[in-house]
């Protein structure tokens, strides 16, 4: 009797102790909603994300507010934003050198997104709810999201420098996430902004590796506190990619590949150091113009592009054309390029809506494993013989 | 009242009429376009060989099977397209400044080239309702998608401005309502444009910029003709022409048709700027300048030596603005637009500026 | 040579503004051109000279009658043929261009050359031959934005010469001419017509060149008449006089000038002869004295060869005899 009174007191202690060390250490999971109450000395963020390959932005943890910056919103870019990520229910730090930033209450119920790439993040995530607002319907591939708008649950507010923002009032919403250029003639955050609404910049259009691209999902997490699906979800799409990467690095043959269409006679190529050319190399090809050292487009004449690649194995994102006759037919020229003769022509529209909306560009930013697999399985089939083409096809 | 001999005539009417000058300026002219024309093919952004230039001239083979490629299929129609949207757009812009006696006209006030742009417009950012391509419209269509589009709205607008034409007495009413039509046109782009996504909208300025590269030599067998039944006409039009410089009152005393006259350079006009357009893009100043160039070059403004001198030198601006566009030797072209107005503008300035001779010739 | 040229048959001509009655400015007309003469076309502004004229070159369709030139209606012909019967000269600085006086000169012939407008060997000799006539051969060579206003309109009548028509219309060809030019324009065209026979029609506003150059006038008296006549004629029958007649202004057909008609101050004779004396009588009729043969002293002045006598005093000039009359005007009024 003596005995167990005993154990029965240790085990007490114990969960006493123990539950006494896990409230001092926080929560176990980051706020779903807002604090009732507030204790300054607590970590509220214990799932928290770290940035491997995104250059464009950086994420700071303090207990109760994260600091975010964007430090490259758009190619070339010279202004940064900053932003500060609130939880909700605890105050804002006062500190001067936040005083520029925007603040933003954490998690976000409420987001419009104006383009269609941030979509696929909202589904990775579990938070499609949250979302009110639209660009334009149009363009949309992801099913949840289209099952929304047919709902009704969406709003249409437009883009570019002619954003309707009346219609975002209707919404109200907490955040809206868009893209800029640098160019106030066809921005839609300088109106926004002076609108009084909290947009956050997202510029993953800017990285110029597939993978920074794709970690740009972590972006979104950060407002909704989802940082723990969100490292799920890359972790799994960095070990795919990077396992289908070693695969090629020991090809012995790379084919070399030409990429795009031109338009009257100037065919805008890709960097040597471009997002494009990346995933060529990536996926064991060779590109004429690797050693190019700009992360852009260069405008280089058909001439000099035939000359270079006339003869380059494969022809990769023609563009808007559906089959080779349509190819030839826009300029008798294309014919004549080795790759076209072959038949091995293939183009990344394979997912598309019936209003020309491409899912290459909406999940396919958050799928570089596939779109790599895809690219591989054209250039070296042998090294994946069960991977079906998901966003290319081949030109008949 | 002494009359002269036969060889006094004639000597007075050589001096007075310049014609020592026509001839020289004529022939110097023919020898640089087809100096040009040469240099053209020789020098682009790809460094090809004089060698192998000459061998794929002949039909041989050449040390790279592409440099045979490169002359064949891509420089020489490139160069013969320069070479006739040159001369099509300096004459129809002779044209445009005697009808309208004014020396800022050019080939395009009479909004055909606005009707072009709305045609290309309609086709690139509009079409897409059912089907698999954006552009599957332009692959029934086949090389002349764009052409077709941009020629079916150039001839739009040249009917309804002939239809004006008819019913206006008064020049300077058919010059204002041309010009509104074509602003009116440019505002129908623009709302085209609000409407479409970004890669659509790259494709239809990248039209705007303008380029003789992209006619191959299935599509220069239509550009070919109409560029000739133009020029055909414009030279037709001489008497015409010559008699509108003294005014429409004395044409008409001396027994030109002003109605027809009107109508015909008009169409000339069309012809020729509408079938450049419709395969280049709109290309400016060459339409503004040349004319102005020639008539210095001449010290007349006879048509009869002003119109094939404005062909050749057109020809030849045309050629040599595509050779800088390429940049030999480096890896970037620029788009033609802005070669032709860079280089011409101050030209045409520096010149205007200086000529007393020429504001005096319009009157100004 | 003096052949008729030009009829012109119960002509009415005026303007039809939409629909309405036409509003009439000359009726029932009857007129004919001959070759070899200079007609005169005068009339006050808005009396119809333009609408007249265009009516005649066929640029405008008549209310009423025809116009015949031989057996042709000129109404009915088509531009071309036009063409070769009449060639106008207008009053517009002709719009000009990079052309030379020769180029200009030659276009005349555009009636008669080939499609392009090539000059034959007897298209020169024409042309040479009309710069000669206007005595504009040496300009030949200079564009005619250079040179001056006369020279100009020279060059044009040469140009209207060269379309080798019988008739040439030249709607006020000396307006913006200074008077020298204005009386060698009309001696050129007066020699013109006598000498190649071609008959010329043109209205002007030069009533006193008029009246000393044209072989007959036309005078519009602003009613919708139009009397035509040898010049002297018509002054002799006070035409001229009743159609110009207006406030202050007065037609003087003894002297066949204008007067103004200042007020009165009185009436004096003028003694003497020749140039001075008609000088003298100039000027004081200018300040207002009716000048009359005989008048005894003092209202008599004499002209001598060097100086002028009034009561007893010399002047040597006018302007100080005039001073002293206008000081004394009240004893001789």
């Amino acid at each position: 009797m003596k005995m167990l009174k005993f154990s029965l007191m240790i085990a007490l202690v114990l969960a006493v102790a123990l539950s006494g060390a896990l409230s001092a250490r926080g929560q176990e999971a980051n706020p779903t909603e807002c604090l009732t109450s507030f204790n300054p000395d607590l970590d509220y963020f214990p799932q928290k994300t770290q940035i491997a390959f995104a250059t464009g932005f950086s994420v700071e943890y303090h207990k109760h507010y994260k600091v975010v910056r964007v430090t490259r919103p758009w190619a070339g870019a010279e202004s940064s934003f900053t932003y500060l990520l609130v939880q909700c229910g605890a105050p804002t730090p006062s500190d001067e050198q936040f005083k520029d930033a925007v603040v933003v209450e954490i998690p976000i119920k409420k987001l419009i997104s104006m383009s269609t790439t941030y979509l696929p993040h909202l589904v990775e995530l579990g938070v499609t709810e949250s979302l009110v607002g639209v660009d334009t319907l149009q363009y949309i591939s992801t099913p949840e999201i289209i099952a929304l708008g047919k709902a009704g649950k969406l709003v249409e507010i437009g883009s570019g420098a002619q954003v309707n923002v009346e219609q975002v009032a209707l919404t109200a919403p907490d955040l809206i996430m868009t893209y800029g250029s640098g160019f106030p003639d066809y921005d839609a955050h300088p109106k926004l902004i002076e609108a009084g609404y909290k947009v956050a910049l997202n510029g993953e259009f800017a990285e110029n590796t597939p993978l920074g691209r794709a970690e740009w999902i972590k972006f979104t997490a950060l407002f909704f506190n989802a940082e723990a699906r969100a490292n799920a979800y890359f972790d799994g799409v960095v070990s795919e990619y990077e396992r289908l990467v070693a695969l090629t690095e020991r090809v012995s043959a790379r084919p070399s590949v030409l990429i795009n269409t031109p338009f009257q006679d100037v065919w805008y190529i890709p960097g040597g150091k471009s997002f494009a050319a990346r995933f060529l190399l990536d996926a064991g090809a060779s590109y004429a113009w690797a050693d190019d050292e700009s992360t852009g487009s260069l405008p280089l004449s058909i001439e000099d592009v035939f000359a270079k690649a006339s003869d380059a194995e494969f022809w990769v994102n023609v563009g808007f054309f559906g089959s080779l006759k349509d190819l030839e037919a826009a300029d008798a020229r294309f014919a004549q390029f080795a790759a076209f003769k072959n038949g091995k022509v293939f183009n990344n529209d394979k997912r598309t809506n019936e209003n020309f909306g491409n899912d290459y560009f909406e999940s396919g930013v958050i799928r570089p494993h596939v779109i790599l697999a895809d690219l591989i399985k054209i250039f070296h089939p042998e090294l994946l013989p069960d991977h079906e083409l998901v966003y290319y096809r081949q030109l008949e | 009242m002494a009359t002269h001999s036969e060889a006094q005539v004639w000597q007075s009417a050589r001096l007075a009429l310049r014609l020592g000058r026509r001839s020289i300026v004529l022939t110097a002219l023919l020898v640089a376009v087809c100096g040009m024309f040469c240099l053209v093919l020789a020098v682009g952004s790809v460094s090809v060989p004089l060698e192998d230039v000459l061998r794929a001239l002949l039909g041989q083979a050449t040390s790279q099977p592409a440099y045979a490629t490169i002359v064949t299929q891509f420089r020489m129609p490139r160069a013969l397209t320069a070479l006739l949207a040159g001369a099509a757009l300096a004459v129809g812009g002779v044209q445009m400044q005697t009808l309208f006696r004014n020396p800022l006209t050019d080939p395009f006030v009479l909004g055909v080239s606005a009707g072009a742009s709305l045609g290309v417009a309609l086709v690139v950012l509009a079409v897409g309702t059912t089907g698999a391509s954006v552009l599957v419209g332009i692959g029934l269509l086949g090389d002349f998608g764009l052409a077709a589009a941009a020629s079916f709205g150039a001839a739009a607008m040249l009917l309804i401005v002939l239809s004006f034409a008819q019913r206006t007495q008064s020049i300077l009413t058919l010059l204002i309502v041309g010009l509104m039509l074509g602003y009116a046109v440019s505002a129908l782009v623009s709302l085209l444009l609000y409407f479409s996504i970004p890669e659509r909208i790259q494709a239809y300025i990248n039209w705007t910029f303008g380029s003789f590269g992209g006619v191959t030599w299935r599509q220069l067998p239509i550009l070919a003709p109409l560029i000739g039944v133009g020029l055909a006409l414009s030279f037709a039009l001489i008497k015409p022409l010559n008699a509108l410089l003294l005014g429409e009152a004395y044409a008409q005393s001396m027994g030109i048709n002003l109605r027809r006259a009107r109508l015909g350079i008009i169409l000339s006009t069309a012809l020729l700027a509408g079938a450049v357009t419709a395969f280049c893009g709109p290309i400016g100043f060459l339409g503004i300048a040349v004319p102005h160039l020639s008539r210095i070059l001449l010290r007349t403004a006879d048509h009869r030596a002003l119109l094939p001198t404005a062909m050749l030198l057109g020809a030849l601006v045309a050629m040599l603005a595509d050779l800088i566009a390429q940049v030999p030797g480096r890896q970037i072209i620029l788009p033609l637009n802005a070669i032709t107005a860079l280089i011409g503008a101050p030209v045409v300035a520096l010149i205007v500026i200086r000529q007393r001779r020429l504001r005096d010739a319009f009157n100004a | 040579m003096n052949q008729t040229v030009l009829t012109a048959q119960q002509l009415s001509v005026g303007y039809r503004a939409g629909r309405g009655a036409p509003a009439v400015v000359l009726r029932d007309l009857n007129l004919t051109l001959h070759s070899g003469a200079l007609v005169c076309l005068i009339g006050q502004n808005g009396a119809g000279k333009s609408t007249l004229m265009r009516t005649l070159a066929a640029v405008q369709r008549p209310l009423a009658g025809a116009v015949f030139i031989g057996s042709e209606d000129v109404h009915q012909l088509p531009i071309k043929r036009l063409a070769r019967l009449i060639s106008v000269v207008l009053t517009e600085r002709a719009q000009t261009s990079l052309l030379s006086a020769y180029e200009v000169t030659a276009l005349g012939r555009l009636p008669h050359t080939d499609w392009t407008g090539r000059l034959s060997e007897t298209d020169r000799a024409v042309v040479d031959w009309a710069l000669q006539a206007v005595g504009a051969q040496a300009l030949a060579a200079r564009p005619i934005s250079e040179l001056s206003d006369g020279e100009r309109q020279k060059v044009m009548i040469a140009r209207a010469l060269a379309q080798e028509t019988p008739l040439i219309f030249l709607d006020e060809p000396t307006a913006f001419l200074d008077l020298p030019r204005r009386v060698e324009v009309m001696a050129l065209l007066r020699r013109l017509a006598h000498r190649t026979g071609r008959a010329i029609l043109l209205s002007t506003h030069d009533l006193d060149l008029a009246l000393r150059s044209a072989d007959r006038i036309w005078l519009l008296d602003g009613n919708g008449a139009l009397q035509a006549g040898a010049p002297e004629d018509l002054v002799l029958s006070g035409a001229f006089a009743r159609t110009f007649a207006s406030e202050g202004v007065a037609f003087d057909a003894s002297s066949g000038t204008f007067k103004l008609c200042a007020e009165v101050r009185g009436a004096l004779a003028v003694q003497g002869d020749g140039l001075r004396a008609f000088w003298t009588r100039r000027a004081l009729e200018r300040v207002g004295f009716v000048v009359r043969e005989q008048m005894s002293a003092p209202f008599c002045v004499q002209v001598t060869h060097d100086s002028w006598q009034w009561q007893g005093v010399r002047y040597g000039s006018l302007e100080a005899l005039v001073a002293a009359l206008l000081n004394a005007s009240a004893d001789l009024a």
